[in-house]
């Protein structure tokens, strides 16, 4: 095992029990947006360990991705919900929680098929997030989180940590399937990946131990 | 062939550009989003220290305006007041038997003059800070309630406190007099002065039953002394050395 799979394969997967931990230390001060994050974290993590385990195997997991990339995206959406006060970008959301999942589905089977990586939708909902994240950040730009409450600054931390992850990876998720076949400097992408998420777990880390202050 | 090679590296050099582009165009909008949240904290601080500002000039003004009035007032008790009372004394004179009279009129003679000099510390302003905190401590003394022993070791220097700062410290020390006469059940108050260097030092301890735990700057008569300390520039703090009793010490610089 070389020293990109221990980090790929263990340490940045197992990171994810860092913001867990750190989600139930301060579980009682979690609002609803903040709960829905650390249940993504399950989420993600539960994803983690079925796809390693089927590639442990020999088996082919990019179903795995195909079946978690919709429940991830509800997951931000839901959260994104929560927090942005927009009437009409909260309208939008819903209807995106309908669409999307269904575009994953017509993917799945009709279009990549399971046996390709999901990139015609992992790279919509990277957008998607983005453009969420940016208007969240915006709508918090007229006041200063001090004085918005203790949840606040856990957003703006659980907010910079999704959008570094989605806007790091969006080229990454684009141009995966063309990796796969030609394999030169894969394993740098990879990385790259993996050290986004990490940042994003870290981030998400650091949002749920403000929201105790 | 050699052709479908330059095109994969430069895919991946694409790749590469677009992840590194993506992610400082995330990071910017992060740092610009920092530095605005920083900006309107800064505002916020700026116009929190402005109405605390505003505030204290009230208060300032306020103690001012106080002293203003205590001064009109007692001047008029003492010039009116006391003039009507002597001149009614004079006019008793004239009666048989008006013994009773008289001393009931010297009685509010002297409560008028007592609620004068309380008013306004004619001392003060005739002979200076020391001696009218030892006719303070004199009064408080005779009255049986507590026994009071000043020291200055500053010597003139007390003398040398412009008017305004010297009726504030007057002031404060009235209000700890009051404070240990009220609540502390002590019977001995010490006041010492000294002058380390550029400043007043004055040490208060008596030995009652000390704050225990409350916060200090608790009660009207607190804020009141520590608004008139803050006006003149005075800095002051509680004296927790473990002696019991309440004491505090306050610099004062000259």
């Amino acid at each position: 095992m070389t020293l990109r799979h221990i980090y790929d394969a263990i340490i940045v997967p197992a990171a994810v029990i860092l913001p867990l931990c750190a989600g139930i230390y301060t579980w009682r001060h979690l609002g609803k947006a903040e709960k829905w994050i650390w249940f993504y974290l399950i989420a993600d993590g539960i994803s983690d360990m079925v796809a390693s385990y089927m590639a442990h195997h020999g088996m082919n997991n990019l179903w795995v991705s195909h079946l978690y990339t919709p429940i991830e995206a509800l997951f931000f959406l839901v959260y994104y919900q929560l927090t942005i006060k927009d009437i009409l970008i909260r309208r939008i959301i819903g209807v995106v929680m309908v669409a999307y999942p269904l575009f994953c589905l017509v993917n799945a089977f009709w279009i990549q098929g399971l046996n390709l990586l999901n990139t015609y939708t992992l790279y919509p909902e990277s957008l998607i997030i983005l453009a969420l994240g940016i208007i969240c950040f915006m709508e918090r730009s007229d006041a200063p989180v001090a004085v918005r409450g203790t949840t606040e600054a856990s957003i703006a931390w659980f907010n910079a940590g999704i959008l570094i992850y989605m806007a790091g990876s969006l080229f990454y998720f684009l141009f995966y399937n063309f990796f796969a076949i030609h394999k030169a400097l894969t394993h740098v992408f990879v990385v790259a990946h993996s050290t986004f998420l990490l940042s994003m777990y870290l981030s998400m880390m650091i949002g749920f131990l403000r929201c105790r202050k | 062939m050699p052709q479908v090679g330059v095109n994969s590296d430069n895919v991946y050099i694409i790749t590469f550009l677009g992840m590194v582009g993506m992610l400082l165009l995330t990071l910017a909008l992060i740092q610009f989003y920092v530095r605005n949240q920083k900006r309107l904290l800064r505002g916020v601080e700026e116009k929190r220290q402005a109405e605390l500002k505003h505030q204290k000039d009230l208060t300032f003004a306020i103690i001012q305006s106080q002293e203003e009035e205590r001064k009109r007032i007692g001047r008029d008790l003492h010039d009116d007041v006391g003039s009507a009372l002597s001149n009614l004394k004079l006019y008793t004179l004239q009666w048989e038997d008006s013994e009773i009279v008289r001393k009931l009129i010297d009685g509010i003679i002297d409560k008028a003059r007592n609620i004068s000099h309380m008013l306004t510390p004619a001392e003060l302003e005739l002979l200076g800070l020391e001696e009218a905190l030892e006719e303070m401590c004199r009064v408080i003394h005779q009255s049986g309630s507590v026994k009071v022993f000043m020291d200055n070791a500053a010597g003139e220097e007390l003398d040398k406190i412009p008017y305004d700062k010297a009726l504030s410290l007057y002031r404060v020390f009235q209000e700890l007099f009051t404070n240990t006469l009220r609540h502390a059940g002590a019977t001995e108050v010490h006041l010492h002065f000294d002058k380390p260097g550029d400043l007043i030092l004055a040490h208060y301890q008596d030995n009652g039953r000390g704050l225990k735990g409350k916060p200090s700057s608790s009660g009207m008569g607190m804020q009141n002394m520590e608004s008139r300390l803050e006006m003149i520039g005075a800095t002051y703090e509680l004296d927790t050395s473990g002696t019991g009793g309440f004491g505090i010490r306050i610099s004062l610089p000259v």
